[in-house]
């Protein structure tokens, strides 16, 4: 039988406290847009003065959309005749605009995320069946590579394909991620693999490779983590 | 001549003195060529990253206008065959093959060389230009694969540097050269129309067209080359050009002119190349200086020429704009991209400047703006690109067009054509232009072409308009140094034609 899911709120422990509750009051503040915030504040002024303001600021808003609103000020109610004048409205200069630096991160880090999901699902089993088409792709077995984990060797081969790049300055995972942003199509397998590797190497198990190039750990190269 | 029917003249009881406005600056700047700041900056990376990033940006392109161009080119019945690899032409056989230009010179500081030659001998003084008529240059064409050497009559008719990409067509000879017949080179990209980039983001925020009228006769101005050392008397052209842009000098009808233009960009080179007085200079004993606890060491840093600087820029700022890109002399990092001069040498500047350093294109930009050399961002609806300078003379070491020392005025504006044609604002870097190593991007790599280009710190003031197959138009312009002519040149924003207004002194 799989275990029971614990609830919250059932048990003993769910009539002892009281949930928190945000109903009344919230803590966190938004940034305000300046038009919605005159429309929501609570204002003192009567109901026919907030619907000439409210009138006043939408009409000067689409024309002229350089000025600062100027919050009716709680005053008093008495003041109600003298919101009859028009109400400027001025952007503020800390308006946010949108990021126009980079146009592609969006997409690669999608497409990245669509790989990362296919990757999982590879199975040793795949993995092994695309290093065997590898090998057989040769005329002689590869020498010297013995003792050399199934893993390391497939990541050892992704690192020595020339059109990925130089694997020397870059980890093999961020070359993966790089060659799949500019449409070189990296076997999958690999990324499976590097994926593999590296949930082991959160979980504390002993990794079969390394995070850098073989041959880039031999010239000392250390590992650095690089935005650009 | 100054008419002087303002100045100079009897009191009257009905002078009026009107206010004068400036014309306002639609500028919207892009910000591709900032690096990433703090810890994230690393210089871990490979070079060779840039190349390969260069070459798969650019690959597709070149190798679709040269399959159309040679689709059927035939010489004696042979058709000639896209091969993948640089090393995969055959001899005899007719091929192309894309791959980035490498140029072997030999007067080029050599790495190797350096590291072989003996450590105690002081280094030679630095070469303004790396060709020699005595060695020939070698050129070469690269790509993953390895290097192919290249001969021909063509290389010598076009112009040549390392890091471009191209295709080249031709067949291997006994000698394992490359007999190259024909080239094809990436050519300008797509202009994008003026105004698409405000247009885009007005449309987002308030979906709403944008009425844009055509405002006759608005200018914006560009100098290079203040080269402000604090102690050689270089104040009284400076003062003209406060006068000038200010709307101070001359009579009501210059004044008035003088109004039209709406916004200033200095195109690097602030500050003089030697500030500080006495240093000590080669290989003899340097003695430490003491080590003061307050202040500043006198023998290390003058403060003189940015404060002189500063005091410029905040005397114009409040009825001007000003865009400050950094130079080759300047007090910003050294390899391209140069980074912005930092707010902080701007004491009374900055207070018109954004004060988010990190992510200043989250905020409308200031009055003031600090900007990377080389720069790109639309002024008045225009795509404009720029630099201070560095890559086009780099460029003029590699040929002869720039004269035997490569200083000469002439061919400035063919290297910034082929630049443009070559879709790189900086080919020549990371080879022999110091350079950021780029890992995922190279933003040299130009994906739109601009309506303007200019590169300042040049000799002359030279302009022209060049083509593109898609109807791309582009104004080429070289600003001049001011310390040196005093020219600076005002830039019209409907026709975007180029003049100069020349400062001098009579008697000097």
């Amino acid at each position: 039988m799989p275990p029971k899911t614990r609830r919250a709120g059932t048990g003993p422990t769910a009539a002892s406290q009281s949930t928190l509750s945000f109903k009344n009051r919230v803590s966190k503040s938004k940034p305000t847009d300046s038009v919605t915030a005159v429309k929501n504040a609570k204002s003192t002024l009567n109901e026919p003065a907030q619907e000439i303001i409210t009138e006043e600021i939408t009409k000067q808003t689409t024309p002229e959309p350089e000025e600062q609103v100027r919050r009716p000020s709680a005053s008093g109610k008495g003041k109600a005749e003298q919101v009859e004048s028009p109400v400027r409205i001025v952007r503020s200069p800390a308006r946010k605009r949108k990021v126009r630096r980079s146009i592609n991160d969006d997409d690669e880090d999608v497409s990245f995320e669509a790989a990362e999901k296919q990757a999982q699902k590879i199975s040793d089993a795949q993995v092994k069946k695309y290093w065997k088409a590898e090998e057989d792709l040769r005329i002689a077995p590869r020498v010297h590579q013995e003792n050399v984990h199934l893993h390391e060797k497939i990541l050892r081969h992704f690192d020595l394909c020339s059109e990925y790049g130089s694997c020397q300055g870059i980890t093999r995972l961020h070359r993966w991620k790089r060659a799949q942003a500019l449409s070189l199509n990296p076997p999958i397998e690999v990324l499976a693999v590097l994926l593999k590797e590296d949930a082991k190497g959160k979980k504390g198990e002993k990794r079969n490779t390394g995070r850098i190039a073989y041959i880039d750990e031999l010239a000392g190269a250390r590992e650095v983590e690089v935005a650009v | 001549m100054v008419g002087s029917q303002s100045l100079l003249h009897e009191w009257r009881a009905d002078d009026r003195y009107g206010e004068r406005k400036r014309q306002p600056s639609a500028y919207n700047p892009l910000y591709s060529y900032r690096l990433p700041q703090g810890e994230k900056r690393q210089y871990a990376q490979q070079f060779a990253d840039m190349y390969f990033l260069r070459l798969q940006k650019l690959k597709a392109t070149v190798e679709a206008i040269a399959a159309q161009d040679w689709e059927d080119y035939e010489i004696a019945g042979e058709r000639a065959q896209r091969v993948e690899r640089v090393l995969d032409v055959r001899q005899g056989e007719l091929s192309w093959v894309v791959g980035t230009i490498y140029i072997d010179l030999p007067l080029k500081p050599n790495v190797l060389e350096d590291v072989s030659k003996d450590h105690f001998i002081s280094g030679p003084p630095p070469r303004t230009s790396y060709y020699s008529t005595d060695g020939e240059p070698q050129v070469m064409l690269e790509d993953n694969s390895g290097r192919l050497r290249l001969a021909g009559v063509m290389l010598k008719q076009n112009l040549l540097v390392t890091g471009v990409i191209l295709a080249a067509l031709g067949t291997e000879n006994a000698n394992g050269d490359f007999e190259v017949l024909d080239i094809h080179i990436p050519d300008l990209p797509q202009q994008p129309p003026r105004w698409k980039r405000d247009d885009e983001e007005r449309e987002e925020e308030d979906g709403m067209k944008v009425d844009r009228p055509a405002t006759k006769g608005k200018k914006i101005a560009f100098v290079s080359g203040l080269e402000i050392s604090g102690t050689d008397a270089d104040t009284m052209h400076m003062s003209l050009l406060t006068e000038y842009l200010l709307g101070e000098a001359l009579d009501d009808g210059e004044q008035d002119a003088a109004t039209n233009i709406s916004r200033l960009v200095i195109a690097g080179n602030s500050i003089a190349p030697e500030v500080i007085v006495n240093q000590p200079v080669g290989m003899e004993e340097v003695k430490r200086p003491k080590e003061k606890k307050y202040g500043y060491d006198a023998a290390a840093y003058n403060p003189a020429p940015t404060t002189h600087l500063d005091n410029l820029i905040s005397e114009l700022l409040p009825a001007i704009p000003v865009t400050l890109m950094s130079g080759e002399f300047d007090p910003a990092s050294y390899g391209l991209p140069q980074q912005p001069i930092h707010p902080a040498m701007f004491p009374h500047s900055r207070t018109y400047a954004t004060t988010n350093l990190v992510h200043p294109e989250q905020e409308e930009p200031g009055w003031f703006e600090s900007v990377t050399n080389p720069w790109d961002g639309d002024i008045e609806g225009w795509r404009m690109l720029g630099n201070s300078g560095q890559p086009v003379d780099d460029i003029l070491k590699y040929v002869d067009l720039g004269g035997p020392d490569g200083t000469d005025a002439e061919g400035r504006l063919e290297v910034m054509e082929s630049m443009l044609r070559w879709r790189s604002s900086a080919p020549t870097a990371p080879d022999t232009l110091w350079s950021y190593p780029f890992q995922d991007r190279d933003p040299f790599v130009l994906s739109k072409c601009p309506h303007v280009y200019f590169a300042g710190n040049q000799p002359r003031f030279d302009t022209a308009t060049i083509e593109g197959s898609s109807g791309q138009q582009v104004r080429l312009f070289t600003i001049p140094r001011f310390r040196e002519t005093g020219e600076i040149v005002l830039l019209d924003t409907e026709t975007l034609e180029a003049e100069i207004v020349k400062f001098d002194i009579h008697g000097e």
